[in-house]
């Protein structure tokens, strides 16, 4: 009469500890996923930066596409323009709001369409920018020289860049007021005080090749 | 006891359902996740190359006008030369930024280019005919020459009463325009296309002149400014101007093939002795020609004409062109240029000449289609050789052959041209005469390949080589 029931009471006790085991390796297995999914997440919050959403940097590098090709399709002052915005007597780009060649307009931005364009895309949503000009250098193993239109400190990892390929040719003129119109290759642009810094840099009708780069952060 | 069993089983199932819920979860984010980003970098990719497309083939547009204007003292051959030599510039220097800013190189590549001729008032003069005078008279004579394009750039400071009207036609068509300045910073152009209706527009100087671009139908000094191009008709072929006194300023108009009848059988873009240039043989497709629905083997162009010291042993394939003319406009517009098999030069004469025959060998996937087809082939590096001459000069493509007369001397195919002097033929005429013909490049085909690490976009561009913009 017992045999059966000692029998039944051991098989019934095997199968509790089939289930505790499984219990035990389902339950770690749960506890090991959540602690790596823990792992992946991080915490956004609305001061976090850009550098964590990809989708923010896409953002803000489609901004900076869209403000740089804006103004280069502008018909009066694109980029080119802006490029040659130079002024020979200081020796720094042209106009109000300039500090100095270090830092260009600094936190004021360049003048006119690009400015405005950067202060209500950028400067508004509390973003800072650089705006560098990267041009070849006379001596082709010195390879590229720059530039600052402008400069608002240094970039942060999450920063984003745009840029733009802009060609320069010889019979083109500096676009600041009262510099007439001299022509680009009668410009000093070497020693220590260069009227002009952007050297005629290629031979033929082309004067220089200038990258424009905007980098927002 | 059998409760607590079933309670525990019970729950081991709800954490395994837990855990697969959590597993397909995240295996479902995991797809959607690398769906979506190689579509974002793709992209942007595209956007890039793209963007330096378009940066290269501005350039080259613009350099490309530059050089016409820079080079009215040079002969065709120096003018090709240039363009040429500009490119490899402009490439080298493009690609020390892109290497550099972007990790990216292009190549540009000429594909073909037309030339034409330019009709220049090069000073300040009113818009009348240089030898009479006449204030109503025709610049291009009506149907005689495709045109090209075609500028004006007017005085504000002369203040002249009166309307300048100006007439582009095809014979069919055509377009007219009515200039009237209203005071010395502004015109009103009114233009009128009898293929559509009619604009008037007040277009503004910018110190004190004003550019037109009749090809594209703007002003580069005045953007808000625009009216009908002269391509609103189909093949534009002369210009008229009538009230020629009732305005003062420039103009340049660049003229392409005669457009009625063909053009010379051959011709040497430099037909001064001694000169190496580009020849060009026109070989027209006659009616009934057994050349209508066959495709062409060989050409083979030969020099071996008695007296003659022309020799083409520095031709290669890589200077050839070969193409098919079909609308009789004096440009190719088919390029068989990559149906060419093999180039080869022989001797059928005594020394001193080298090499004075030509042979062509194609694939044979080039067909003639129409008895009005007209194949042109254009081949650099002919040396003229060191005397006078009128060389008979024999082509024979596929089943038929033909003949023409090359004449080679020291003076320039075009009279007005002195190439051996280097002269610029529009200087010193003002105002201009009807000889001031200089070259110009008319029309560009070229590509750009944007390289970047894993990918190659290519961009074909066919374009006029008009002003425009900030040039």
């Amino acid at each position: 009469m017992t045999q059966p029931d000692k029998r039944n009471g051991r098989r019934r006790e095997d199968d509790r500890g089939q289930a505790f085991t499984l219990e035990a390796v389902v339950g770690g297995l749960l506890m090991l996923a959540a602690f790596l999914f823990a792992l992946q997440s991080t915490v956004i919050t609305p001061t976090t930066t850009s550098a964590v959403d990809p989708e923010v940097r896409q953002d803000l590098r489609q901004q900076a596409e869209d403000v740089m090709a804006i103004v280069q399709e502008n018909d009066s002052t694109d980029l080119s323009f802006y490029v040659r915005f130079w002024d020979p007597n200081r020796g720094t780009f042209a106009g109000e709001g300039v500090v100095n060649p270090t830092v260009g307009y600094g936190t004021n931005g360049p003048p006119g369409l690009f400015g405005n364009l950067l202060r209500g895309t950028f400067s508004d949503r509390s973003r800072s920018y650089n705006v560098e000009i990267l041009y070849l250098a006379k001596n082709r193993d010195a390879g590229r020289e720059k530039l600052v239109l402008t400069n608002q400190g240094t970039p942060t990892e999450g920063a984003v860049v745009a840029s733009r390929t802009v060609v320069l040719y010889d019979n083109q003129s500096l676009t600041s007021p009262f510099v007439g119109a001299t022509e680009l290759w009668e410009y000093n642009t070497s020693g220590s005080r260069p009227t002009y810094p952007v050297p005629d840099a290629v031979d033929g009708p082309v004067y220089n090749v200038v990258e424009v780069r905007l980098i927002v952060w | 006891m059998v409760r607590r069993d079933r309670a525990q089983l019970i729950l081991v199932g709800a954490l395994i359902v837990a855990l697969l819920i959590m597993g397909i979860t995240v295996i479902i984010n995991t797809v959607l996740y690398v769906e979506n980003t190689p579509t974002d970098e793709g992209s942007v990719v595209v956007d890039e190359a793209s963007t330096v497309s378009a940066e290269v083939g501005e350039a080259v547009h613009k350099s490309a006008y530059r050089i016409n204007h820079q080079t009215r003292n040079h002969s065709w051959q120096a003018l090709q030369n240039r363009v040429a030599g500009n490119l490899t510039r402009l490439e080298a220097s493009m690609n020390r930024q892109y290497l550099e800013g972007r990790s990216l190189s292009v190549n540009i590549s000429l594909a073909n280019q037309s030339e034409g001729t330019r009709v220049v008032q090069a000073a300040d003069a009113n818009f009348t005919d240089p030898s009479t005078d006449d204030a109503d008279w025709d610049p291009v004579a009506n149907d005689s020459h495709r045109i090209g394009w075609f500028t004006m750039n007017l005085d504000g400071t002369a203040q002249r009463e009166g309307r300048l009207h100006v007439n582009v036609t095809n014979g069919a068509e055509s377009v007219n325009y009515t200039i009237e300045q209203t005071n010395s910073s502004s015109f009103v152009i009114k233009s009128s296309a009898s293929t559509s209706g009619s604009t008037i527009d007040v277009c503004s100087t910018r110190e004190r002149r004003l550019v037109l671009d009749f090809y594209a139908g703007e002003s580069p000094s005045d953007r808000s400014c625009e009216f009908d191009g002269i391509t609103a008709i189909d093949k534009p072929a002369g210009v008229s101007f009538e009230g020629g006194k009732n305005a003062t300023g420039k103009y340049g108009i660049v003229i392409g093939a005669p457009v009625t009848g063909l053009k010379d059988f051959i011709v040497a873009y430099d037909t001064s002795v001694g000169a190496t240039t580009t020849h060009e043989v026109n070989y027209n497709v006659t009616t009934g020609s057994p050349l209508v629905g066959d495709s062409l083997n060989e050409i083979e162009i030969d020099y071996s004409d008695t007296g003659s010291t022309s020799n083409v042993s520095d031709v290669d394939q890589s200077n050839v062109f070969v193409g098919l003319d079909t609308d009789d406009d004096g440009v190719a517009d088919i390029n068989a240029t990559g149906d060419i098999d093999s180039v080869s030069t022989s001797s059928a004469s005594p020394p001193p000449v080298t090499d004075d025959v030509l042979t062509i060998s194609l694939i044979g996937n080039f067909d003639i289609t129409s008895d009005t087809d007209r194949i042109v082939v254009k081949y650099d590096d002919v040396d003229n050789g060191p005397t006078d001459n009128n060389v008979d000069v024999e082509v024979n493509g596929g089943t038929g052959s033909d003949s023409g007369t090359l004449s080679l001397g020291p003076s320039a195919s075009d009279p007005a041209f002195d190439s051996a002097a280097n002269v610029d033929p529009c200087s010193g005429s003002v105002p201009a005469t009807d000889a001031c013909h200089a070259p110009a490049v008319w029309t560009m085909e070229y590509e750009t390949d944007v390289v970047g690490a894993e990918f190659t976009q290519t961009t074909s561009y066919d374009i006029a080589v008009y002003p425009e913009g900030d040039t």
